[in-house]
């Protein structure tokens, strides 16, 4: 469990508080969302959440251990991963299997529980075949791959994903995200910041962003098929919903609590077929 | 075309070395060879070769890295002809060109650096270059006794070995961008060259800040510097490392005790 309480940050003493008043406790195996637009402070917030940045107020608190506390800091990284938003500076190692094996080396493992688990994470991440590989001649796609590779290697209870689609094509986002889906499956609590809003619609809770401050925290129905806030905020609204919104917005009787494309090809087929009984009455 | 003695990945019996006995291997294959006289370099030679067949390389493969060094090989021959024969006396008052003294220098000489070429070549042509780290690391542990901090110069070389071709790409990808803004990287002599250098390393040098910094986070994020690290390959000296240390010592050293 990830427990932040009243944490605000400064990157600089006198500088603004890039983060203000954040409450947010993290589940076991829960799957956060956390959207917000540009400069918000998402990468802030996580980068918190595993002690590679301190507090500035308040405190975060991860099984138990705060971050601030002094010798803290190694276990709490084993515990919280973060899968970077550049792969390219976080992948270190020459091969794919030496940058698989960074991790658990700096957890001093011995070297067959370091070779089991390179092998393993490549496999879970679809990278089996791949071990012997240069890591500069990889694709992007495979890169990303790569890089939470290294951190399902450290075996982390927690992994935070700071947008882990970003520059890839549809079949490579296809990929990151159903091997994100399985790791959640696998009961590792998954946090997830994305500027694709279809990415994280199955998410358990979405944490919206904005300006440092936790603006809302629901469930993705709620924060998605609102017609206000991420127009607001300037993000893209989930294509199911935005449509279903315009439908309503030119006089149709539709529901808009809609999220997937799936749901708004029931809902639109229900409307048209109740108004087709309508208009034509069965001939008795 | 592959650079000098690049790594060829294999599962010989030298490939599976720990990569500290290649290293003293080739530090003392190295000190005996540049004492070695035309005699003893035949036998060096000959163990050369067999180290070279035990590695299972293309032979080609392990002799082409001479390449490079063939004008040097051709300035260092003709020099120590030149220079011999100039302060030797019977060659003076002959008044011979060459003497077979000078000759035979010569030929000692460049025998022996090729010999160290192909040795250096066959170390890093069967080591990882993270091995080959690895193993300099371990070698130099003692030195954290005085404070050395060994493990951090160790990550120091091995993330200059990962982003030297990332760099290298940088390069091309800003010199391809200045050109398509008008820069023309041939005109304007040498201050020219001086200021087109500046507009490309000054980009170069920002973005080079920016990785270091992300990589700084990521590796710590990663759990570096907890403390002592360990390996994929575990570094333990087997008999089979100790006995091959000794054999290439007596190999390479008796002959040139005995002579
Ligand atoms: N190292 C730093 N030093 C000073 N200020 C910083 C630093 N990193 C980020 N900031 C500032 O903190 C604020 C939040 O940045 P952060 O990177 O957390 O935003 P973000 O929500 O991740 O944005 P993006 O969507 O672009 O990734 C921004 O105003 C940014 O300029
Ligand atoms: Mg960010």
């Amino acid at each position: 469990m990830i427990r932040l309480e009243h944490v605000g940050f400064r990157y600089n003493r006198s500088g603004p508080l890039v983060l203000d008043d954040i409450n947010l406790v993290i589940d076991n195996g829960e799957h956060i969302g956390i959207i917000g637009p540009n400069g918000s402070g998402k990468t802030t917030l996580v980068q918190l959440m595993n002690a590679l940045l301190l507090p500035s107020e308040g405190r975060i608190i991860v099984d138990g251990l705060k971050t601030t506390d002094a010798g803290t800091a190694a276990e709490i990284r084993r515990r919280v991963g973060i899968v970077f938003q550049n792969p390219e500076s976080q992948i270190v190692g020459m091969t794919v299997e030496e940058d698989t094996a960074f991790g658990p080396g700096n957890l001093a493992l011995p070297a067959q529980e370091i070779r089991r688990r390179v092998d393993d994470c490549l496999g879970a991440v679809g990278l089996s075949g791949f071990q012997e590989r240069s890591t500069h001649k990889l694709s992007g796609g495979e890169k990303r791959l790569l890089s939470i590779a290294g951190i399902l290697a450290m075996q982390p209870r927690h992994i935070i994903f700071d947008e882990p689609t970003a520059f890839l094509d549809p079949a490579g986002r296809e990929r990151v995200l159903a091997v994100i889906d399985e790791i959640n499956r696998q009961g590792v609590a998954i946090i997830h910041i994305s500027h694709h809003m279809e990415d994280i619609l199955g998410a358990d809770r979405i944490i919206v962003l904005k300006d440092g401050r936790i603006v809302r925290d629901g469930a993705p129905r709620q924060i998605f098929c609102d017609p206000f806030l991420l127009a607001g905020l300037q993000l893209d609204i989930p294509a199911a919903a935005a449509l279903m919104q315009k439908l309503r917005a030119a006089g149709e009787p539709v529901r808009t609590d809609i999220l997937t494309l799936d749901e708004a090809v029931a809902e639109i087929r229900s409307t048209v077929c109740g108004r087709r009984s309508e208009a034509q009455p069965r001939v008795p | 075309m592959e650079g000098f003695g690049v790594y060829v990945p294999g599962k010989s019996f030298i490939h599976g070395r720990d990569p500290r006995v290649k290293i003293l291997a080739s530090i003392f294959l190295s000190i005996v060879i540049m004492r070695a006289g035309l005699s003893v370099l035949v036998l060096h030679s000959l163990l050369m070769a067999g180290l070279v067949i035990l590695s299972r390389l293309a032979v080609l493969r392990v002799i082409s890295s001479l390449k490079p060094f063939l004008s040097f090989f051709a300035v260092i021959f003709v020099l120590h002809c030149l220079v011999w024969g100039e302060s030797d006396t019977v060659h003076a008052v002959s008044g011979e060109l060459l003497s077979t003294e000078g000759l035979i220098r010569a030929l000692t000489v460049t025998w022996r650096f090729a010999l160290m070429v192909i040795a250096a070549a066959l170390f890093t042509m069967t080591t990882k270059p993270s091995e080959l780290i690895a193993g300099i690391g371990r070698l130099l542990r003692p030195a954290r006794a005085v404070g050395v901090p060994v493990q951090d110069v160790a990550m120091m070389m091995a993330l200059a070995l990962r982003f030297m071709p990332i760099f290298l790409d940088e390069w091309q990808r800003v010199r391809t961008a200045q050109m398509a803004r008008g820069v023309d990287f041939r005109k304007g002599g040498l201050p020219g060259k001086v200021r087109t250098i500046g507009t490309l390393a000054l980009p170069l040098l920002i973005n080079s800040f920016r990785t270091a910094e992300e990589t700084a986070t990521a590796i710590e994020g990663r759990g570096y510097g907890a403390g002592e690290f360990t390996h994929l390959r575990e570094f333990k000296l087997t008999a089979a490392d100790c006995g091959a240390l000794a054999a290439i010592c007596i190999a390479a050293g008796l002959p040139l005790i005995a002579s």
